[in-house]
Formats: structure tokens, C-alpha cells, sequence
């Protein structure tokens, strides 16, 4: 019998109890999948949103930006437009509007700029400026069963449909995207406004150093403007817009916390059961440190047990959630980093749950215990 | 390993006491004990037998005086588990075995905290289990076996490392007079064959035809050898 059987049969002793405890800390762990996925999946969103257009740096308006309220000139486009290093800009409106089933995204787009470049055309043709068309993301479209020369209604005025596209986000491919102009022209506030400009560097600038260099730049020469990194800015402004990430880290670390004290609990327990035969291991020749391992691999046994269940759980919780919702704006994302971050919450976990038993054995007496009733 | 016949273990003006309870457990003891002997260390109940054998394993430390293993001071050994591990069988009154485990399991028990055990323990549990007629009892689970079997795991257990010294307390309180026997003789068979020093705390006088030499211990001190 090695120290692993041991471990392991040990275990296995109170086999209610144990199922229990992988039960609890699986249907926690899964919880925690779902935070992160979720929260990995809205930042994806937006990530995958600026990234496809491979924009370096976005501009708005000077420390003041809310994609619902800001608006700077639009007429910067073309000055931004006309710096040696810019490759191209284009500036764009955004709003949440209800189409009947859910709020979907509302884009102005200006034809032919750099926004179109990475839009896959399903079908029909992009929409014509200063017309009262439409093109329509394919969720969208799959939703309301919406097709190609239908009609749709926006803020009292009837669009026709010219395309269906497939967006590389489920943001996009959930969104009505109309000619910037038009949607100027819905809104008084709004008319020679963008909410941002995007803004595209040549190939020699298309790195740190040329992009932290034109950041300078821009806001030096358009002091009305604050510019930013793309990934800063989706990292910044969005997540805190949207505060899912924040939220989701609360919820994180509550249900951690929870997982630690129970699993905890759980060790305590299982630890004064078996103090008389812990006190004789060490009689027989066990160094406390042998006793700490054997609790260490016990505890990190547990919450890998529940997370081998609660990882798929959760993969399941979230694809019944997000199949609930007719359209999706975030798609929840799983990828190695999200994997590791689960497997970094189980093993702290397991650790942190055997910290307490482990103290209490550094200062075990082996005879009081053997001795003990 | 033995030698027999040389000192294996010195008690020097071994005392103890406990301040938490101000009781003296054991003062003034001075006893030689030589490789390959059987002793036997008799008292009533109180006396500090349990005492003298926890100092002897290294379990508890000395308040006065010292102990030398094979010349060695126990004092000076940092790592008693490791020390216990490689000199010392200890087997106790109330066995202590894990009721889930095999008969084997309990045996390897002492060498569990290795990734691997050896073939060649295994190999010797199965030898101490043959040579106490429990041969094919390997596998079995301990809550299937009578007191006096345990109390012949307990010695397995504590043979497994071929000890130098086998520190018994007690180890036929809980058996009947027949089984108390059996295990005295299963003890003498390997004190007379192996040469391994054995030291037996009991106030069951059966005890003392076995061994080659008694200690009387009484209120903490040797009142006879």
C-alpha cells in the first residue's frame, strides 16, 4: 500500500459524507464556470468587436466616455483621417433598441468603411448611405424570421432589410446595422455626431511604441479628444460599463470562499474522527509533514472530484441559460485561460481548506491523543 | 543487527514529570538493557510504565537525565519520527488499527507515507503473518478478526521494520489468558530467533516466565531488577 491507496482509502472510509462534500463544492465550482465564462464571454464580445477591424486605437470624447451619452464630432474623422499615420478611421453610432423580442444593438455605420471590411454577407448587399435601409444580423435574423426585402420598423420609420450578415461577435450578429448618416438623421441630438472613432495605424506604427506615440499625438492635436489603446479601452471602459466583470469576480470569491469553508469544515471533521490514529502513525514513525500531505492530498482530492463534475455542470448550466434567451447579446466563451483560472480556484481551495487541521497537527502530541478517549 | 550481549539502551537519572497535572510519572531511573533481551517492566497501574516506554521511543522527552541508544543520546536525534521508524516496534494495549483496512494494509501502515512500498516489505509482512499462523488472512478486513488476531497484526506491524527494540504496553490487557499466551510466545519466538530486544510493560505477571529479566516499578521509580 502506497501513500496514495492510503490516501485514497482513507478517504473513502465515510463515503455519504464524501459524495456529499463533492456534490456541495461541484455545484459551487459550477457556479464559479458560469461567472467566468460569462464575464470572459462579454469582454470576448467586445474584444473580437474592435479586434476584427483591427483597430489600434479608439478616441472619444475627452474623459468622458459612455457609449449611451457621448458624442464628439464626427467631422474629426476626416482630420484624424488625414494624419501620415493613420491607415484609416471611422466613426460610428450605438444604441440599445427594443425590436419587439429583446434590446438589440442599433449600429450606424458609415458604407464602405472600415466596419464592413470583416461583416460576412450571408446574403443580399450592405446598405446605401442617406437610404432608409438595413442589414441584419444573422441571430437576429434566425429570431424573427426576418429576410431579405421585409420590412422593419425603426423609431417610426420603415427600413428595408438589403442584407444578412454573419458578425464575428454574437453582439454583431444580434445588431441592425444602418447607414451612419440615417441614423443622424433619426435622432436630433445625434446629427454630425459619432459616439467613438476607431482608428487604424500604418503597418510600421502597428506596435506599442507607434501606437503609445500617436495616443500622444492625437490628444495633443484634438485636445477635445481622449485616445486610447484598443485593449486598455475594451478592458477600462467596458467592463466597467457593463460591470459584469466586477460582479462576477464578487460572486467568484464569495462562492471560493464558501467552497473553502466547507471543505474545511469537512477536514476538520474527518481529522478529530481519526486523531488517535494520526497520533499512531507518527508513534509508528510518520512525520508530521507525512500527516500534513496525506490531509493536503485529501483536501486537493475533493475539490478536484467537484470539479470534474462541477466543470461540465457548469458548461451545461450555461449552455441551458444562454438557450433560454431567445437573442444572446454575449456568447460565453471557454478557453485554456478560463480552464486554468477553475483549476487555480480548485487547488487554492483544497490548500486553503487543509490549513486549519494542519495547524492543529504541528502541535499534535502523539501520546495525549493515542492516550485520549 | 544484534549483537547480543552490548548496551542498547542507557537510562541515566531518567526523570519526568508533568507540570500541568504536578505529577512526577518517573524519577532517579538508572537500567541498562543489552541487545537481544526480554524484559519484562512490572507495575501496577500509575506506576509510570507507559512512561519509560514513551521516553524510550522518543515519543515524550525527559524532564531530568537522559537515554542513550547504542551510545547515542536520544536527545540528540532530531528526527525521532525517522528514529522510531527505523529502531522501534511499538505495539499498544488497544491496537489501533484502522478498522477499513486490510490485515495487510494495517501491517504496511508504518511505510505509507512512501509513494511506493517496496515488494520486499510485503514480502515480510506475509513471512510475520505466516510465522503467526494468519498466513492466509492477508487480505481480510480487521473487523472480521478476533482480539487475539489484532493484537498479532499490531505485532506484525510492529516487526515490519526489524526493529533493534520492540516496546510492548500492555499487550496482553485486553486478551484472554489463552490468547495472552499465544502472543507472550509469539514475542519469545522472536526475541530467541531474530535476537530482538523486547521490552514489555504489564502488571500481568504471566509476563515475567517469558522474560529473561524484570524491572519492578513503583510510584516512578525501579524498586527492583
Amino acid at each position: 500500500m502506497g501513500f496514495l491507496q492510503f490516501v485514497i482509502k482513507d478517504l473513502l472510509r465515510q463515503k455519504v459524507r464524501l459524495l456529499l462534500a463533492v456534490s456541495g463544492i461541484a455545484v459551487a465550482l459550477s457556479t464559479c464556470v458560469i461567472m467566468l465564462g460569462v464575464s470572459e464571454g462579454v469582454r470576448e464580445t467586445f474584444r473580437r468587436s474592435y479586434k476584427q477591424n483591427n483597430v489600434d486605437i479608439v478616441a472619444f470624447e475627452k474623459e468622458e466616455y459612455n457609449i449611451f451619452s457621448s458624442l464628439v464630432d464626427a467631422g474629426l474623422v476626416e482630420k484624424l483621417k488625414g494624419l501620415e499615420e493613420v491607415e484609416d478611421a471611422a466613426g460610428a453610432l450605438f444604441e440599445l433598441y427594443y425590436c419587439g423580442k429583446s434590446f438589440v444593438p442599433l449600429l450606424g455605420w458609415p458604407p464602405g468603411s472600415i466596419f464592413f471590411r470583416d461583416i460576412v454577407l450571408i446574403e443580399g448587399k450592405p446598405p446605401q448611405s442617406s437610404r432608409d435601409q438595413v442589414m441584419i444580423g444573422d441571430s437576429l435574423a434566425r429570431v424573427t424570421r426576418l429576410k431579405i426585402h421585409d420590412t422593419l420598423r425603426i423609431k417610426g420609420r420603415a427600413f428595408e432589410i438589403t442584407g444578412i450578415f454573419k458578425g464575428l461577435s454574437s453582439l454583431e450578429r444580434s445588431a441592425m446595422i444602418i447607414p451612419l448618416d440615417t441614423f443622424q438623421q433619426l435622432d436630433a441630438g445625434k446629427k454630425g455626431k459619432v459616439v467613438g472613432i476607431n482608428i487604424l495605424l500604418k503597418k510600421p506604427f502597428r506596435n506599442e511604441q507607434g501606437t503609445a506615440m500617436m495616443i500622444e499625438k492625437i490628444e495633443k492635436k484634438f485636445p477635445q479628444l481622449t485616445a486610447q489603446d484598443v485593449d486598455v479601452f475594451i478592458a477600462e471602459k467596458w467592463s466597467y460599463i457593463l460591470l459584469g466583470d466586477k460582479l462576477s469576480t464578487v460572486i467568484v470569491l464569495v462562492t471560493v470562499i464558501a467552497v473553502i469553508f466547507g471543505l474545511s469544515n469537512i477536514m476538520l471533521t474527518s481529522f478529530f474522527e481519526r486523531r488517535k490514529l494520526i497520533g499512531l502513525l507518527i508513534a509508528m514513525g510518520w512525520q508530521r509533514s507525512d500527516v500534513l500531505r496525506s490531509l493536503v492530498c485529501q483536501s486537493l482530492l475533493i475539490s478536484f472530484a467537484g470539479g470534474l463534475l462541477g466543470i461540465p455542470l457548469g458548461f451545461v448550466g450555461i449552455e441551458h441559460l444562454f438557450g433560454m434567451m431567445e437573442i444572446s447579446l454575449f456568447m460565453p466563451v471557454w478557453n485554456t485561460a478560463l480552464l486554468a483560472k477553475i483549476i487555480g480556484i480548485i487547488m487554492t481551495s483544497g490548500i486553503v481548506a487543509a490549513l486549519i487541521p494542519s495547524i492543529i497537527i504541528l502541535n499534535l502530541n502523539p501520546v495525549e491523543v493515542i492516550k485520549s478517549e | 543487527m544484534n549483537d547480543g550481549g552490548s548496551c542498547l539502551v542507557k537510562m541515566v537519572d531518567l526523570g519526568k514529570s508533568y507540570h500541568q497535572t504536578r505529577t512526577i510519572a518517573l524519577r532517579g531511573v538508572n537500567a541498562s538493557i543489552a541487545h537481544g533481551e526480554f524484559v519484562s517492566v512490572w507495575g501496577a497501574s500509575g506506576s509510570g510504565k507507559t512512561t519509560l516506554l514513551n521516553l524510550l521511543a522518543g515519543l515524550i522527552e525527559p524532564t531530568e537525565g537522559a537515554i542513550c541508544f547504542e551510545d547515542r543520546p536520544l536527545s540528540a536525534i532530531r528526527n525521532k519520527s525517522r528514529f522510531r521508524l527505523n529502531n522501534i516496534g511499538y505495539i499498544f494495549q488497544d491496537f489501533y488499527l484502522y478498522p477499513r483496512f486490510t490485515v495487510m494494509e494495517n501491517i504496511l501502515l508504518p511505510f505509507a507515507h512512501r509513494w511506493v512500498v517496496g515488494r520486499a516489505k510485503k514480502e515480510r509482512a506475509l513471512q510475520l503473518l505466516d510465522s503467526m499462523n494468519m498466513g492466509g488472512k492477508a487480505h481480510r478486513q480487521i473487523m472480521g478478526l478476533s482480539t487475539g488476531e489484532r493484537q498479532r497484526v499490531c505485532i506484525a506491524r510492529a516487526l515490519l521494520n526489524e526493529p533493534l527494540l520492540v516496546l510492548a504496553d500492555e499487550p496482553t490487557g485486553n486478551l484472554d489468558s489463552v490468547t495472552s499466551r499465544h502472543i507472550l510466545e509469539i514475542l519469545k519466538e522472536m526475541n530467541e530467533s531474530k535476537k530482538t530486544t523486547i521490552i514489555v510493560a504489564t502488571h500481568d505477571q504471566q509476563v515475567d516466565s517469558y522474560a529473561t529479566r524484570s524491572l519492578r516499578i513503583a510510584d516512578g521509580s525501579i524498586v527492583a531488577a
